[in-house]
């Protein structure tokens, strides 16, 4: 009797073993994509993978169906009940696939069909029992009756295209397609990533409540530990192609038993206080080549000593079914549970500032794209009005189609309002286009932008050096030398030398520094920032925010953030804008809107939020 | 036992292998592309070279009569045989590059020029000003190149440089369509938008932003109105509108040629396999060129 079965004689009583990964190594030529998983589902299981990008998780899905990218190459063992699937040949992948193993795809966007209407999507694969193909009515009836289990309980959909549907329901029309063939497992890879926080809830309270009705196994692939504690039994963290840490969510929640794990937890910022400071993981996430044969993790770990860096550490169990990778849990226990505490009980209170200068004031801006009287224009701000003052930092919160990302085009000059006023610090901002180039270029010296994807912000083409020093000439006029870019690379964190690189050799959050370093260069008294952080892995997430206090207390520069964020716009705003279908629905200091919100849509939003899920889930249990 | 460690069965003869049948087939084909491109650039390259040194490196001039043997065949003294007026054929030839490069050269070199410049006005300002340029070029489009070349060279008694003039004219709406599709692509991009917020004027946007992003798009038409100038003069060459009679050029070469079908078939078929084979490896090593750009562009 070999140690593996008996763990799981111990671990698991009742269900049987559905789905053992072992030893997965995903390789494409030379580099190591994914190192070694281990990964074990039981019938009716729900299994959450958690990891930041690069972590393996979405190619271990896809070697677990049988559906890797060109040119990549799958070793080690995936047996589906105790059948071993890379060995098995095309046609018995076949099988397995979709009427076994079910994949849902991130982006309900581009995954269906744009020319088949939903119903056919639905019952594309189906069969009788006799194996044969259903007759166009019994189809229909069991399209209906299907999107019905999955809360549509509209019959029309049926007949509806996919683009005539909102992101929400297209993901429910593709796990009605994906659970067509009632799997025994089905796959989530983030499935609610591309949707608005109240969507995303109710995706994933859709799937929390499919799995349970049905008895059916769930791999729930996503970045956010919350989501994971809040849908899933069992949570397996994933890092540069690792497994770092496994074991039921109660256990995880409670008590994280990897520096990893504990560090992802922590840099999430909580939703209901204001923390002192952001705890961040230093680093970004390396490839698995470059940590072969040490720990993953060690690089970026407060706790590593020479031992974590002799070999890979393999996964240990402890008690309660979990397991670790960490070599030193048992010393630093402690120590970890010590800093969840203290992190936990640290807040501060979100300061008033309300004595200085007006320094932008909008009043009514409306935004109409397309003809206003025609049928087909669209209203994407309506009657705005929102003033910020010298120094303060001011969130606007709201969902895709908001209006919240023109807004900030609007007062950046980078769109142009139909009707409104807007001046900044007493100059006249309505219309960029009309005013004249002097005008136009004090204005821009006293509004900059930070922007969302820190992959198209800068330009490839040219040095690090080369963008920002075209920035400090903007403000002083004259050729500038390295010394002042230098000074600006040390004062966003990063190293001098950097100014030689082009941005293609720098990591997410190491352009999102230089995008910051870029609009701080000009000195601005206002800095838009649109979702600064979002398309950052949670890790360096932290690193940003941190960065952005620092640089706003100590330059008094203000601030107009832009985000979907409830937990971040808590962190960084004093005063918030709560923005929906192109108004501004309710507005005031962020700690009373995000306790007490007054509108029915803000707390619409507030109840979304993960941290909610998992409380609600947590107070039922 | 309270922790466990888990062994694993991972000797060599535990780990189980398995090879994606699709990976062998991706493994092979990037070299392969990578070989032909290296092959059309050296092919291309000789081209060029023959042009600049032209008569230094030729057994004979170009335009020495020997009417004492007319017509010939291939022989050892004269590698391809001689034309009516005993002129050498191989020499003809390698004089002949310098003519059949230079103007596709010029053709190539100003359509460039123009479509980067048009296509970039139109693209980046958009707006009105694209409504202009874009009509007027699309109306150029709407005229089949070479017939309305014929026509015109013809009608104003031929030439070498008008034959060139108007197929720059008529190869630019091509080109300017490219670049003004790509110069779009980019307005929207957040680095553009953040130069704009750095209170740069449009010209310098456009040639320190978006000229460097679109830079692969150029190599594509340079090397794409390079193989269509090369064969459109070539063929109005061969109907005699192009270079001066008696000038050694491939397609004038091939037209007079085609009396000798029978006694020497080399005279006819040598300049012609020399049209194809500059025109293909210009081609190809446009296309190389543009693969290349794009997958250090998508590999971020």
């Amino acid at each position: 009797m070999n140690p593996v079965t008996r763990i799981d004689d111990r671990s698991t009583s009742a269900p049987a073993e559905l789905l053992r990964v072992t030893g997965l190594r995903v390789a494409n030529g030379g580099s190591t994509l994914v190192e070694d998983i281990d990964l074990v589902v039981h019938e009716g299981e729900s299994v959450a993978i958690v990891g930041e990008s690069g972590s393996g998780k979405s190619l271990t899905a896809r070697a677990i169906i049988g559906l890797l990218p060109e040119g990549l190459v799958a070793q080690g063992s995936i047996r589906y009940r105790q059948e071993e699937l890379l060995d098995a040949g095309p046609a018995a992948r076949k099988r397995v696939r979709g009427s076994e193993i079910c994949l849902i795809l991130q982006d309900p966007f581009t995954m269906l069909h744009p020319l088949i209407r939903c119903g056919d999507i639905v019952t594309e694969n189906l069969r009788g029992s006799s194996g044969k193909r259903p007759t166009a009515p019994e189809r229909r009836d069991e399209a209906i009756r299907r999107l019905a289990e999955v809360g549509i309980d509209d019959p029309r959909v049926v007949d509806r295209y996919p683009f005539e549907l909102s992101g929400g329901m297209r993901q429910r029309v593709a796990i009605a397609a994906a659970l067509a063939q009632d799997p025994t497992l089905l796959i989530a890879d983030e499935p609610s990533t591309a949707l608005d926080a109240t969507t995303q809830k109710e995706v994933l309270d859709l799937l929390a409540s499919l799995q349970k009705s049905r008895g059916m196994a769930l791999i729930l692939i996503t970045h956010d530990l919350r989501i994971a504690f809040s849908v899933c039994q069992r949570v397996n963290v994933f890092y540069a192609g690792n497994v770092l840490e496994s074991g039921p969510t109660a256990l995880v929640a409670a008590a994280p038993a990897h520096p990893y794990t504990l560090g992802l937890l922590l840099a999430e910022p909580p939703i209901d206080r204001r923390v002192r400071e952001f705890v961040s993981i230093p680093g970004s996430v390396p490839t698995p080549d470059s940590v072969v044969g040490q720990c993953a993790f060690a690089d970026r770990c407060a706790w590593a000593t020479e031992i974590c860096r002799e070999d890979r550490p393999r996964l240990n169990l402890l008690d309660g079914g979990r397991s670790t990778a960490c070599r030193r849990v048992d010393e630093i226990a402690d120590d970890l549970a010590g800093r969840r505490s203290t992190f936990q009980q640290s807040a501060v209170a979100i300061p008033r500032r309300s004595d200085g200068p007006l320094l932008l004031e909008a009043t009514d801006l409306t935004v109409t794209f397309g003809k206003a009287s025609t049928a087909t224009a669209v209203l994407a701000l309506d009657r705005v009005s929102i003033d910020i003052r010298s120094g303060e930092s001011v969130g606007v919160v709201g969902e895709s189609g908001s209006g919240k990302t023109t807004l900030s085009r609007v007062i950046a000059g980078l769109a142009e309002p139909t009707s409104g006023s807007l001046s900044i610090d007493g100059l006249d901002a309505s219309s960029y286009g009309r005013i004249g180039r002097a005008a136009r270029a004090r204005l821009r010296k006293r509004v900059q932008m930070i922007f969302q994807d820190p992959y198209s912000s800068l330009d490839p083409t040219h040095t690090i050096g080369y963008t920002l020093s075209e920035a400090i000439r903007f403000r002083t006029g004259t050729r500038v030398g390295g010394d002042e870019v230098g000074a600006l690379l040390s004062r966003v964190g990063l190293p001098r030398s950097y100014g030689a690189r082009l941005p293609v050799a720098l990591s997410g959050g190491e352009r999102q520094r230089i995008g910051i370093a870029r609009a701080i260069a000009v000195e601005p008294q206002l800095l838009i920032l649109d979702e600064p952080v979002s398309a950052l892995d949670v890790s360096v997430q932290a690193q940003i925010l941190t960065l952005l206090r620092e640089i706003h207390d100590e330059s008094g520069i203000a601030y107009l953030f832009i985000t979907h964020d409830l937990a971040v716009v808590r962190q960084i705003a004093d005063r918030i804008f709560v923005m929906n279908r192109g108004r501004v629905v309710e507005s005031g200091p962020t700690d009373i809107v995000l306790d007490s919100p007054r509108d029915p849509y803000t707390r619409l939003l507030v109840n979304a939020d993960p941290e909610r899920i998992e409380s609600a889930a947590v107070a039922s249990a | 036992m309270s922790a466990v460690t888990r062994e694993k069965g991972r000797g060599p003869s535990g780990v189980r292998r398995f090879q994606l049948r699709s990976a062998g087939r991706w493994r092979r084909r990037t070299p392969r592309s990578g070989t032909v491109t290296m092959v059309a650039g050296v092919v291309f390259g000789v081209v060029l070279l023959l042009a600049i040194l032209g008569s230094l490196i030729t057994p004979y001039g170009p335009n020495a009569q020997n009417l004492g043997i007319g017509s010939t065949g291939p022989s050892a003294g004269h590698l391809l045989g001689t034309d009516q007026l005993g002129r050498d054929i191989f020499s003809r030839l390698i004089v002949g590059a310098r003519t059949a490069v230079l103007g596709p050269v010029l053709i190539a070199v100003a359509t460039t020029a123009l479509s980067a410049l048009l296509g970039m006005i139109a693209g980046f300002v958009g707006g009105r000003t694209d409504g202009i340029i874009s009509r007027i070029l699309d109306v150029v489009y709407a005229l089949p190149p070479l017939l309305v070349a014929i026509v015109i060279v013809g009608v104003l008694g031929g030439g070498f440089a008008l034959g060139v003039l108007v197929l720059i004219v008529l190869s630019v709406p091509a080109g300017f369509r490219n670049v003004r599709a790509a110069a779009l692509e980019q307005r929207g991009l957040p680095y553009i938008e953040s130069a704009t917020m750095l209170g740069q004027t449009n010209t310098r946007i456009m040639m320190h932003h978006v000229l460097p992003n679109i830079r692969p798009m150029l190599v594509a038409t340079f090397f794409l109105s390079f193989t269509y100038g090369f064969v459109d003069l070539s063929t109005l060459s061969f109907l005699g509108l192009g270079v001066a009679p008696g000038t050694a050029d491939w397609g004038l070469m091939a037209a007079d040629s085609r009396v000798l079908v029978f006694s020497n078939p080399l005279a006819l078929v040598a300049p012609l396999a020399l049209i194809v084979i500059a025109a293909v490896s210009a081609n190809l090593v446009g296309q190389g060129l543009d693969a290349r750009s794009d997958t250090t562009r998508s590999d971020r």
